[in-house]
Protein backbone atom coordinates (compact mmCIF):
# COMPACT_ATOMS: atom_id res chain seq x y z
CA UNK A 1 0.00 0.00 0.00
CA UNK A 2 2.86 2.09 0.44
CA UNK A 3 2.55 3.85 -3.50
CA UNK A 4 -1.11 4.44 -2.30
CA UNK A 5 -0.39 6.21 0.95
CA UNK A 6 -0.80 9.71 -0.80
CA UNK A 7 -4.74 8.69 -1.70
CA UNK A 8 -7.17 9.46 1.15
CA UNK A 9 -7.49 5.75 2.70
CA UNK A 10 -10.97 5.42 1.61
CA UNK A 11 -10.79 6.21 -2.41
CA UNK A 12 -8.08 3.17 -2.66
CA UNK A 13 -10.33 1.32 -1.19
CA UNK A 14 -12.67 1.93 -4.20
CA UNK A 15 -10.38 1.04 -6.64
CA UNK A 16 -9.45 -2.40 -5.09
CA UNK A 17 -12.88 -3.36 -5.23
CA UNK A 18 -13.49 -2.29 -8.35
CA UNK A 19 -10.55 -4.07 -9.57
CA UNK A 20 -11.98 -7.26 -7.58
CA UNK A 21 -15.36 -6.79 -8.89
CA UNK A 22 -14.10 -6.38 -12.47
CA UNK A 23 -11.56 -9.56 -12.15
CA UNK A 24 -14.36 -10.99 -10.88
CA UNK A 25 -16.34 -10.52 -13.84
CA UNK A 26 -13.53 -10.86 -16.27
CA UNK A 27 -13.19 -14.85 -14.83
CA UNK A 28 -17.10 -15.42 -15.65
CA UNK A 29 -16.52 -13.66 -19.23
CA UNK A 30 -13.35 -15.94 -20.27
CA UNK A 31 -15.07 -19.04 -19.02
CA UNK A 32 -18.59 -18.10 -21.09
CA UNK A 33 -16.49 -16.67 -24.00
CA UNK A 34 -14.05 -19.87 -24.53
CA UNK A 35 -17.19 -22.17 -23.94
CA UNK A 36 -14.31 -23.33 -21.27
CA UNK A 37 -16.68 -26.73 -19.75
CA UNK A 38 -15.31 -27.65 -16.12
CA UNK A 39 -13.61 -25.26 -15.31
CA UNK A 40 -15.44 -22.42 -12.62
CA UNK A 41 -14.16 -18.47 -11.77
CA UNK A 42 -12.69 -19.83 -8.35
CA UNK A 43 -10.57 -22.04 -10.47
CA UNK A 44 -8.49 -18.94 -12.48
CA UNK A 45 -6.07 -17.38 -9.82
CA UNK A 46 -5.96 -13.48 -10.11
CA UNK A 47 -2.11 -13.77 -11.32
CA UNK A 48 -1.70 -17.47 -12.63
CA UNK A 49 -0.76 -17.56 -16.55
CA UNK A 50 -3.71 -18.40 -18.45
CA UNK A 51 -1.81 -20.06 -21.53
CA UNK A 52 0.01 -22.88 -21.52
CA UNK A 53 0.89 -23.81 -17.92
CA UNK A 54 -1.64 -21.93 -15.92
CA UNK A 55 -5.13 -22.36 -18.01
CA UNK A 56 -3.66 -24.30 -20.55
CA UNK A 57 -5.45 -21.45 -23.13
CA UNK A 58 -3.77 -21.31 -26.62
CA UNK A 59 -3.49 -19.30 -29.41
CA UNK A 60 -6.95 -19.61 -30.84
CA UNK A 61 -7.85 -18.31 -27.32
CA UNK A 62 -5.86 -15.63 -27.69
CA UNK A 63 -7.76 -14.36 -30.87
CA UNK A 64 -10.82 -14.96 -28.84
CA UNK A 65 -9.91 -12.87 -26.11
CA UNK A 66 -9.09 -9.96 -28.36
CA UNK A 67 -12.88 -10.18 -29.86
CA UNK A 68 -13.87 -10.41 -26.05
CA UNK A 69 -12.33 -7.18 -25.10
CA UNK A 70 -13.23 -5.18 -28.32
CA UNK A 71 -16.89 -6.67 -27.46
CA UNK A 72 -16.76 -5.90 -24.02
CA UNK A 73 -14.81 -3.34 -22.76
CA UNK A 74 -14.62 -1.25 -26.44
CA UNK A 75 -10.56 -2.15 -26.47
CA UNK A 76 -8.38 -2.44 -29.55
CA UNK A 77 -5.68 -5.07 -29.53
CA UNK A 78 -4.67 -5.26 -33.36
CA UNK A 79 -3.02 -8.69 -32.99
CA UNK A 80 -1.93 -11.58 -30.89
CA UNK A 81 1.25 -10.36 -30.44
CA UNK A 82 0.36 -7.21 -28.87
CA UNK A 83 -1.59 -9.38 -26.40
CA UNK A 84 1.29 -11.12 -25.05
CA UNK A 85 1.43 -9.15 -22.16
CA UNK A 86 -1.89 -7.91 -21.59
CA UNK A 87 -3.23 -11.61 -21.29
CA UNK A 88 -0.69 -12.63 -18.63
CA UNK A 89 -3.13 -13.12 -16.22
CA UNK A 90 -6.48 -12.34 -15.44
CA UNK A 91 -5.03 -9.72 -12.98
CA UNK A 92 -2.96 -8.00 -15.97
CA UNK A 93 -6.02 -7.78 -18.59
CA UNK A 94 -7.90 -6.49 -15.51
CA UNK A 95 -5.37 -3.79 -15.26
CA UNK A 96 -4.78 -3.04 -18.90
CA UNK A 97 -9.16 -2.45 -19.14
CA UNK A 98 -9.07 -0.56 -15.86
CA UNK A 99 -6.15 1.99 -17.94
CA UNK A 100 -7.54 1.77 -21.38
CA UNK A 101 -11.54 1.71 -20.84
CA UNK A 102 -13.69 3.67 -22.90
CA UNK A 103 -15.93 5.23 -20.57
CA UNK B 1 -18.04 -71.91 -55.62
CA UNK B 2 -18.51 -72.02 -59.29
CA UNK B 3 -15.99 -73.75 -60.89
CA UNK B 4 -14.67 -70.91 -63.29
CA UNK B 5 -13.99 -68.55 -60.13
CA UNK B 6 -10.65 -66.97 -59.33
CA UNK B 7 -9.32 -66.52 -56.26
CA UNK B 8 -7.17 -63.16 -54.79
CA UNK B 9 -6.96 -61.63 -51.42
CA UNK B 10 -7.92 -58.28 -52.29
CA UNK B 11 -10.34 -57.08 -54.80
CA UNK B 12 -9.75 -53.39 -55.57
CA UNK B 13 -12.45 -51.69 -57.79
CA UNK B 14 -11.24 -48.73 -59.82
CA UNK B 15 -7.24 -47.95 -60.63
CA UNK B 16 -7.16 -44.51 -59.96
CA UNK B 17 -4.78 -42.44 -56.97
CA UNK B 18 -6.96 -44.13 -54.01
CA UNK B 19 -7.11 -47.67 -55.78
CA UNK B 20 -3.59 -47.77 -56.83
CA UNK B 21 -2.17 -46.63 -53.03
CA UNK B 22 -4.22 -49.18 -51.73
CA UNK B 23 -3.34 -51.48 -54.57
CA UNK B 24 0.40 -51.19 -54.05
CA UNK B 25 -0.24 -51.10 -50.05
CA UNK B 26 -1.49 -54.71 -49.95
CA UNK B 27 1.24 -55.92 -52.62
CA UNK B 28 3.81 -54.41 -50.26
CA UNK B 29 2.04 -56.68 -47.70
CA UNK B 30 2.96 -59.73 -49.21
CA UNK B 31 -0.96 -60.64 -49.71
CA UNK B 32 -2.06 -60.87 -53.62
CA UNK B 33 -4.48 -58.17 -55.05
CA UNK B 34 -6.23 -57.68 -58.29
CA UNK B 35 -7.47 -54.55 -59.54
CA UNK B 36 -10.41 -54.02 -62.14
CA UNK B 37 -11.03 -50.63 -63.79
CA UNK B 38 -14.17 -49.84 -65.49
CA UNK B 39 -12.95 -47.51 -67.92
CA UNK B 40 -9.93 -47.64 -70.08
CA UNK B 41 -6.35 -45.53 -69.50
CA UNK B 42 -5.36 -42.90 -70.03
CA UNK B 43 -9.28 -41.24 -69.35
CA UNK B 44 -9.86 -37.68 -68.19
CA UNK B 45 -10.71 -36.54 -65.18
CA UNK B 46 -10.59 -33.37 -62.95
CA UNK B 47 -8.60 -32.86 -59.99
CA UNK B 48 -5.31 -31.56 -61.58
CA UNK B 49 -3.64 -30.05 -58.31
CA UNK B 50 -2.29 -32.43 -55.50
CA UNK B 51 -0.74 -31.35 -52.08
CA UNK B 52 2.33 -32.03 -50.43
CA UNK B 53 0.59 -34.70 -48.89
CA UNK B 54 0.11 -36.96 -51.53
CA UNK B 55 4.11 -37.23 -51.71
CA UNK B 56 4.16 -39.25 -48.68
CA UNK B 57 2.04 -42.00 -50.21
CA UNK B 58 3.92 -41.87 -53.40
CA UNK B 59 7.40 -42.17 -51.69
CA UNK B 60 5.52 -45.21 -49.32
CA UNK B 61 4.59 -47.04 -52.20
CA UNK B 62 7.59 -46.71 -54.40
CA UNK B 63 5.30 -44.89 -57.26
CA UNK B 64 7.00 -41.52 -56.56
CA UNK B 65 10.30 -42.23 -59.16
CA UNK B 66 7.41 -43.19 -62.14
CA UNK B 67 5.56 -40.07 -61.73
CA UNK B 68 8.94 -38.10 -61.28
CA UNK B 69 10.38 -39.27 -64.50
CA UNK B 70 6.77 -37.22 -66.35
CA UNK B 71 8.59 -34.02 -65.75
CA UNK B 72 5.21 -32.63 -64.40
CA UNK B 73 5.27 -29.00 -63.68
CA UNK B 74 5.85 -28.57 -60.02
CA UNK B 75 3.75 -26.65 -57.42
CA UNK B 76 5.96 -25.13 -54.16
CA UNK B 77 2.61 -23.10 -52.92
CA UNK B 78 -0.80 -21.27 -53.06
CA UNK B 79 -1.86 -18.32 -54.56
CA UNK B 80 -4.52 -16.38 -54.17
CA UNK B 81 -5.68 -13.05 -56.22
CA UNK B 82 -8.54 -10.60 -55.91
CA UNK B 83 -8.13 -7.49 -57.92
CA UNK B 84 -5.12 -6.07 -56.57
CA UNK B 85 -4.89 -8.04 -53.71
CA UNK B 86 -2.78 -11.03 -53.43
CA UNK B 87 -2.18 -13.62 -50.83
CA UNK B 88 0.84 -15.90 -51.63
CA UNK B 89 1.53 -19.43 -49.75
CA UNK B 90 5.21 -20.88 -49.92
CA UNK B 91 4.62 -24.80 -49.06
CA UNK B 92 8.34 -24.11 -47.33
CA UNK B 93 7.25 -21.98 -44.65
CA UNK B 94 4.93 -24.37 -43.71
CA UNK B 95 4.50 -25.21 -39.73
CA UNK B 96 4.76 -29.14 -39.53
CA UNK B 97 7.44 -31.32 -40.69
CA UNK B 98 6.62 -32.35 -44.56
CA UNK B 99 7.02 -32.07 -48.10
CA UNK B 100 7.30 -29.02 -49.25
CA UNK B 101 6.36 -29.19 -53.28
CA UNK B 102 4.23 -31.36 -55.72
CA UNK B 103 2.81 -31.44 -58.86
CA UNK B 104 0.46 -30.16 -61.15
CA UNK B 105 -0.97 -32.61 -63.47
CA UNK B 106 -2.78 -33.48 -66.20
CA UNK B 107 -4.33 -36.11 -64.84
CA UNK B 108 -5.01 -38.79 -67.79
CA UNK B 109 -1.39 -38.80 -67.97
CA UNK B 110 -0.82 -39.03 -63.84
CA UNK B 111 -3.27 -41.71 -63.27
CA UNK B 112 -2.03 -43.97 -65.89
CA UNK B 113 1.61 -43.94 -64.95
CA UNK B 114 0.15 -44.89 -61.70
CA UNK B 115 -1.70 -47.72 -63.25
CA UNK B 116 1.26 -48.47 -65.09
CA UNK B 117 3.60 -48.52 -61.84
CA UNK B 118 1.41 -51.23 -60.49
CA UNK B 119 1.64 -53.19 -63.39
CA UNK B 120 5.65 -53.02 -63.40
CA UNK B 121 5.41 -54.70 -59.25
CA UNK B 122 3.12 -57.38 -60.78
CA UNK B 123 0.03 -56.57 -59.79
CA UNK B 124 -2.64 -57.22 -62.18
CA UNK B 125 -4.83 -54.61 -63.74
CA UNK B 126 -7.76 -55.32 -65.90
CA UNK B 127 -9.09 -52.51 -67.85
CA UNK B 128 -12.18 -51.53 -69.15
CA UNK B 129 -13.52 -54.47 -67.14
CA UNK B 130 -16.87 -53.49 -64.21
CA UNK B 131 -18.27 -54.96 -61.35
CA UNK B 132 -21.74 -56.28 -61.76
CA UNK B 133 -22.48 -57.73 -58.83
CA UNK B 134 -21.30 -58.85 -55.24
CA UNK B 135 -22.56 -61.11 -52.57
CA UNK B 136 -20.66 -60.98 -49.59
CA UNK B 137 -20.42 -64.32 -47.43
CA UNK B 138 -20.95 -64.92 -44.13
CA UNK B 139 -17.07 -64.85 -43.77
CA UNK B 140 -16.62 -61.14 -44.96
CA UNK B 141 -15.14 -62.94 -48.42
CA UNK B 142 -16.88 -61.87 -51.66
CA UNK B 143 -18.12 -63.62 -54.91
CA UNK B 144 -17.64 -60.91 -57.18
CA UNK B 145 -18.97 -60.67 -60.41
CA UNK B 146 -17.01 -58.52 -63.08
CA UNK B 147 -17.75 -58.37 -67.14
CA UNK B 148 -14.92 -57.06 -69.68
CA UNK B 149 -15.17 -54.79 -73.10
CA UNK B 150 -16.02 -58.18 -74.83
CA UNK B 151 -18.57 -58.88 -72.90
CA UNK B 152 -16.65 -62.32 -70.93
CA UNK B 153 -18.20 -62.49 -66.86
CA UNK B 154 -15.82 -63.53 -64.25
CA UNK B 155 -16.18 -64.39 -61.04
CA UNK B 156 -13.70 -63.64 -58.09
CA UNK B 157 -13.26 -64.50 -55.00
CA UNK B 158 -11.98 -61.52 -52.79
CA UNK B 159 -10.84 -62.50 -49.33
CA UNK B 160 -11.86 -58.20 -49.19
CA UNK B 161 -13.10 -55.63 -51.68
CA UNK B 162 -11.61 -52.29 -51.42
CA UNK B 163 -13.99 -49.95 -53.70
CA UNK B 164 -12.08 -46.83 -55.01
CA UNK B 165 -14.59 -46.74 -57.62
CA UNK B 166 -14.97 -42.69 -57.51
CA UNK B 167 -17.59 -41.48 -59.54
CA UNK B 168 -18.63 -44.63 -60.41
CA UNK B 169 -19.47 -45.41 -57.64
CA UNK B 170 -19.48 -49.61 -58.08
CA UNK B 171 -20.57 -50.73 -54.23
CA UNK B 172 -22.95 -47.42 -53.21
CA UNK B 173 -24.62 -48.00 -56.19
CA UNK B 174 -24.87 -51.53 -56.12
CA UNK B 175 -25.24 -51.63 -52.13
CA UNK B 176 -27.52 -48.51 -51.85
CA UNK B 177 -24.60 -45.81 -49.87
CA UNK B 178 -25.27 -43.13 -51.47
CA UNK B 179 -26.29 -40.11 -49.64
CA UNK B 180 -26.38 -36.56 -50.70
CA UNK B 181 -23.71 -33.52 -49.31
CA UNK B 182 -24.83 -30.99 -47.11
CA UNK B 183 -22.80 -28.50 -49.09
CA UNK B 184 -24.63 -25.86 -51.45
CA UNK B 185 -24.74 -27.40 -54.89
CA UNK B 186 -22.49 -25.56 -57.02
CA UNK B 187 -21.55 -25.30 -60.77
CA UNK B 188 -18.14 -25.97 -62.42
CA UNK B 189 -17.32 -24.96 -66.20
CA UNK B 190 -13.64 -25.99 -67.52
CA UNK B 191 -11.13 -26.65 -70.01
CA UNK B 192 -7.80 -26.94 -71.01
CA UNK B 193 -6.50 -23.89 -72.97
CA UNK B 194 -3.42 -23.86 -75.06
CA UNK B 195 -1.28 -21.03 -73.24
CA UNK B 196 1.26 -19.30 -75.92
CA UNK B 197 0.52 -15.99 -73.61
CA UNK B 198 2.02 -17.66 -70.19
CA UNK B 199 3.98 -15.22 -68.50
CA UNK B 200 7.62 -16.20 -68.28
CA UNK B 201 8.92 -17.59 -65.17
CA UNK B 202 8.14 -19.25 -62.15
CA UNK B 203 4.96 -16.80 -61.68
CA UNK B 204 3.64 -17.83 -65.03
CA UNK B 205 3.53 -21.73 -63.89
CA UNK B 206 2.16 -20.85 -60.69
CA UNK B 207 -1.14 -22.51 -59.64
CA UNK B 208 -3.90 -19.56 -58.88
CA UNK B 209 -7.22 -19.49 -57.35
CA UNK B 210 -8.88 -16.07 -58.61
CA UNK B 211 -12.13 -14.30 -57.00
CA UNK B 212 -14.00 -13.80 -59.45
CA UNK B 213 -17.12 -12.16 -57.60
CA UNK B 214 -18.42 -12.97 -53.91
CA UNK B 215 -19.59 -16.71 -55.02
CA UNK B 216 -17.44 -17.12 -57.40
CA UNK B 217 -14.17 -18.25 -58.23
CA UNK B 218 -11.55 -19.61 -61.18
CA UNK B 219 -8.38 -22.01 -61.12
CA UNK B 220 -5.67 -21.44 -63.27
CA UNK B 221 -3.85 -24.61 -63.46
CA UNK B 222 -0.29 -24.46 -65.70
CA UNK B 223 1.00 -27.71 -67.24
CA UNK B 224 4.41 -28.71 -67.98
CA UNK B 225 2.68 -29.37 -71.56
CA UNK B 226 2.49 -25.82 -72.24
CA UNK B 227 -1.51 -26.16 -71.64
CA UNK B 228 -2.88 -24.87 -68.87
CA UNK B 229 -6.24 -26.23 -67.32
CA UNK B 230 -9.30 -23.02 -66.22
CA UNK B 231 -12.23 -23.42 -64.94
CA UNK B 232 -14.66 -21.43 -62.98
CA UNK B 233 -16.96 -22.55 -60.10
CA UNK B 234 -20.15 -20.46 -58.44
CA UNK B 235 -23.73 -20.93 -57.94
CA UNK B 236 -25.46 -22.06 -60.88
CA UNK B 237 -26.70 -18.93 -61.19
CA UNK B 238 -23.95 -17.20 -61.93
CA UNK B 239 -23.71 -18.89 -65.31
CA UNK B 240 -27.14 -17.79 -66.43
CA UNK B 241 -27.17 -15.91 -69.62
CA UNK B 242 -23.68 -16.99 -71.10
CA UNK B 243 -24.65 -19.00 -74.21
CA UNK B 244 -25.23 -22.17 -74.08
CA UNK B 245 -22.45 -23.77 -76.30
CA UNK B 246 -19.88 -25.04 -74.50
CA UNK B 247 -16.83 -23.10 -76.52
CA UNK B 248 -18.53 -19.93 -76.93
CA UNK B 249 -19.38 -20.14 -73.11
CA UNK B 250 -15.98 -20.73 -71.70
CA UNK B 251 -14.71 -17.89 -74.41
CA UNK B 252 -17.73 -15.20 -73.11
CA UNK B 253 -17.20 -16.06 -69.26
CA UNK B 254 -13.36 -15.87 -69.80
CA UNK B 255 -13.76 -12.36 -71.28
CA UNK B 256 -15.61 -10.95 -68.21
CA UNK B 257 -12.61 -11.58 -66.01
CA UNK B 258 -9.44 -9.07 -65.79
CA UNK B 259 -7.29 -11.47 -64.60
CA UNK B 260 -7.41 -14.28 -67.44
CA UNK B 261 -9.26 -11.55 -70.23
CA UNK B 262 -5.82 -11.37 -71.92
CA UNK B 263 -4.34 -14.58 -71.23
CA UNK B 264 -6.43 -16.99 -72.41
CA UNK B 265 -8.44 -14.48 -75.10
CA UNK B 266 -9.24 -16.57 -78.17
CA UNK B 267 -7.05 -19.19 -76.96
CA UNK B 268 -8.00 -22.46 -78.66
CA UNK B 269 -9.19 -25.17 -75.85
CA UNK B 270 -7.61 -28.52 -76.09
CA UNK B 271 -10.48 -30.12 -74.12
CA UNK B 272 -13.92 -29.51 -75.01
CA UNK B 273 -15.04 -27.57 -72.11
CA UNK B 274 -17.21 -29.55 -69.86
CA UNK B 275 -20.16 -29.15 -66.71
CA UNK B 276 -20.27 -30.72 -63.55
CA UNK B 277 -23.16 -29.67 -61.27
CA UNK B 278 -23.98 -30.94 -57.94
CA UNK B 279 -20.50 -32.71 -57.20
CA UNK B 280 -20.79 -33.06 -53.55
CA UNK B 281 -22.35 -36.59 -53.00
CA UNK B 282 -21.31 -38.41 -49.96
CA UNK B 283 -21.99 -41.91 -48.20
CA UNK B 284 -24.11 -43.80 -45.54
CA UNK B 285 -21.19 -46.22 -45.21
CA UNK B 286 -17.43 -46.38 -45.53
CA UNK B 287 -17.11 -50.07 -44.28
CA UNK B 288 -19.25 -53.00 -43.41
CA UNK B 289 -18.55 -56.91 -43.63
CA UNK B 290 -16.21 -57.46 -45.91
CA UNK B 291 -15.59 -53.74 -47.76
CA UNK B 292 -14.48 -50.70 -47.74
CA UNK B 293 -14.72 -47.94 -49.79
CA UNK B 294 -12.08 -44.93 -50.48
CA UNK B 295 -11.40 -42.10 -52.33
CA UNK B 296 -14.37 -40.07 -53.85
CA UNK B 297 -16.18 -43.37 -53.55
CA UNK B 298 -16.99 -42.29 -50.11
CA UNK B 299 -17.36 -38.30 -50.57
CA UNK B 300 -16.41 -35.38 -52.89
CA UNK B 301 -15.38 -31.88 -51.46
CA UNK B 302 -14.94 -29.04 -53.00
CA UNK B 303 -12.08 -28.17 -55.44
CA UNK B 304 -11.01 -24.94 -54.09
CA UNK B 305 -8.37 -26.41 -51.85
CA UNK B 306 -7.00 -29.59 -54.30
CA UNK B 307 -7.69 -32.27 -51.46
CA UNK B 308 -9.22 -34.57 -53.43
CA UNK B 309 -6.12 -36.68 -54.57
CA UNK B 310 -4.67 -36.22 -51.12
CA UNK B 311 -8.29 -37.63 -49.55
CA UNK B 312 -8.09 -40.30 -52.10
CA UNK B 313 -4.43 -41.65 -51.33
CA UNK B 314 -5.03 -41.28 -47.37
CA UNK B 315 -8.27 -43.25 -47.53
CA UNK B 316 -6.78 -45.54 -49.96
CA UNK B 317 -3.62 -46.20 -47.91
CA UNK B 318 -5.09 -46.19 -44.63
CA UNK B 319 -7.82 -48.75 -45.12
CA UNK B 320 -5.30 -50.88 -47.20
CA UNK B 321 -3.18 -51.52 -44.28
CA UNK B 322 -6.13 -52.69 -42.18
CA UNK B 323 -7.43 -54.67 -44.57
CA UNK B 324 -3.75 -56.32 -44.85
CA UNK B 325 -3.98 -55.93 -40.74
CA UNK B 326 -7.33 -57.98 -40.89
CA UNK B 327 -6.32 -60.76 -43.32
CA UNK B 328 -3.92 -61.91 -41.02
CA UNK B 329 -5.65 -62.50 -38.46
CA UNK B 330 -5.69 -59.19 -36.36
CA UNK B 331 -9.04 -57.54 -34.78
CA UNK B 332 -8.87 -54.01 -36.63
CA UNK B 333 -11.59 -51.20 -36.04
CA UNK B 334 -12.58 -49.74 -39.18
CA UNK B 335 -14.44 -47.23 -37.58
CA UNK B 336 -11.83 -45.70 -34.89
CA UNK B 337 -8.70 -46.24 -37.34
CA UNK B 338 -10.72 -45.34 -40.79
CA UNK B 339 -13.29 -43.31 -40.60
CA UNK B 340 -12.46 -41.19 -37.94
CA UNK B 341 -8.94 -40.59 -39.15
CA UNK B 342 -10.54 -39.68 -42.65
CA UNK B 343 -13.01 -37.38 -41.01
CA UNK B 344 -10.50 -35.70 -38.94
CA UNK B 345 -9.05 -34.62 -41.87
CA UNK B 346 -12.44 -34.07 -43.91
CA UNK B 347 -13.94 -32.08 -41.56
CA UNK B 348 -11.32 -29.39 -41.26
CA UNK B 349 -11.04 -28.98 -44.90
CA UNK B 350 -14.69 -28.85 -45.04
CA UNK B 351 -14.14 -26.08 -42.53
CA UNK B 352 -12.10 -24.39 -44.03
CA UNK B 353 -13.71 -24.57 -47.65
CA UNK B 354 -17.26 -23.10 -46.10
CA UNK B 355 -14.88 -20.28 -44.46
CA UNK B 356 -13.83 -19.58 -48.21
CA UNK B 357 -17.89 -19.24 -49.39
CA UNK B 358 -18.53 -17.29 -46.43
CA UNK B 359 -15.98 -14.65 -46.74
CA UNK B 360 -13.81 -15.50 -43.76
CA UNK B 361 -11.01 -16.68 -45.86
CA UNK B 362 -11.14 -14.34 -48.17
CA UNK B 363 -11.00 -11.77 -45.20
CA UNK B 364 -8.01 -13.48 -43.93
CA UNK B 365 -6.15 -14.38 -46.75
CA UNK B 366 -5.97 -10.60 -48.63
CA UNK B 367 -5.40 -9.18 -45.05
CA UNK B 368 -1.72 -8.01 -44.37
CA UNK B 369 -2.05 -8.44 -40.73
CA UNK B 370 -1.55 -11.86 -40.00
CA UNK B 371 1.38 -13.17 -38.14
CA UNK B 372 4.04 -15.03 -39.47
CA UNK B 373 2.94 -17.99 -37.62
CA UNK B 374 -0.34 -18.13 -37.68
CA UNK B 375 0.56 -18.48 -41.61
CA UNK B 376 2.39 -21.10 -41.30
CA UNK B 377 -0.23 -22.65 -39.50
CA UNK B 378 -2.52 -22.51 -42.11
CA UNK B 379 -0.07 -23.15 -45.15
CA UNK B 380 0.16 -26.34 -43.43
CA UNK B 381 -3.40 -26.88 -44.09
CA UNK B 382 -2.85 -26.12 -47.36
CA UNK B 383 -0.41 -28.42 -47.75
CA UNK B 384 -2.47 -31.17 -46.72
CA UNK B 385 -1.38 -32.15 -43.14
CA UNK B 386 -4.84 -31.82 -41.46
CA UNK B 387 -3.77 -34.73 -39.37
CA UNK B 388 -1.00 -32.98 -37.65
CA UNK B 389 -2.86 -31.90 -34.10
CA UNK B 390 0.02 -30.15 -32.91
CA UNK B 391 -1.29 -27.33 -35.61
CA UNK B 392 -3.95 -25.01 -34.13
CA UNK B 393 -5.47 -24.37 -37.19
CA UNK B 394 -6.08 -28.36 -37.45
CA UNK B 395 -7.13 -29.31 -34.08
CA UNK B 396 -9.68 -25.84 -33.72
CA UNK B 397 -10.03 -25.81 -37.36
CA UNK B 398 -13.20 -24.22 -38.02
CA UNK B 399 -13.00 -22.17 -34.71
CA UNK B 400 -9.75 -20.80 -35.53
CA UNK B 401 -10.29 -19.46 -38.51
CA UNK B 402 -13.84 -18.02 -37.62
CA UNK B 403 -11.78 -16.29 -34.69
CA UNK B 404 -9.14 -14.78 -36.42
CA UNK B 405 -11.54 -13.58 -38.96
CA UNK B 406 -13.12 -11.63 -36.28
CA UNK B 407 -10.02 -10.25 -35.07
CA UNK B 408 -9.43 -9.10 -38.40
CA UNK B 409 -12.87 -7.38 -38.99
CA UNK B 410 -12.18 -5.78 -35.58
CA UNK B 411 -9.30 -3.56 -37.61
CA UNK B 412 -10.06 -3.78 -40.91
CA UNK B 413 -12.66 -2.84 -43.25
CA UNK B 414 -14.70 -5.64 -44.49
CA UNK B 415 -13.19 -6.99 -48.10
CA UNK B 416 -14.54 -5.15 -51.02
CA UNK B 417 -15.61 -8.12 -54.04
CA UNK B 418 -15.59 -7.54 -57.46
CA UNK B 419 -18.56 -6.99 -59.20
Amino acid sequence: MNQLSFIPTDTAHDIQTNMDQLIAKLKKEIIEHLNLQDVKPEDIKDNAPLFVEGLGLDSIDALELIVLLQKSYGIKLKSAEEGKTVFESVKSMAEYIEANKVS
Amino acid sequence: MPLNSEKTDVLVVGAGPAGCIAAAIVHKNGLKVRVVEKLKFPRFVIGESLLPRVMDHLEETGLLEEIESAGFQKKFGAKFVMGDYVCDFNFADQFSKGWTWTWQVPRAQFDHLLASGLVKKGISVEFETSLTSIHINEDESSMVTVENAQGEKTTIHARYVIDASGYGRALPNLLGLNKESSFDPRKTHFTHFRDPNRPEGVEGNRITAVVHKQNVWIWVIPFSNGNTSVGFVGDPSFFVGFPEDAEARMHAIVATNPFLKERFKDQEMVLSPRTIEGYAISSTKFFDKGYVTVGNATEFLDPIFSSGVTFAMESGSTAAKLVCRKLKGETVDFQTEYVDHMMQGINTFRSYVAAWYNGDLHQIFFSENKTEEIKKQICSVLAGYVWDLSNPFVRKNGQAIKSLAGVLRLNEPAIVYPN
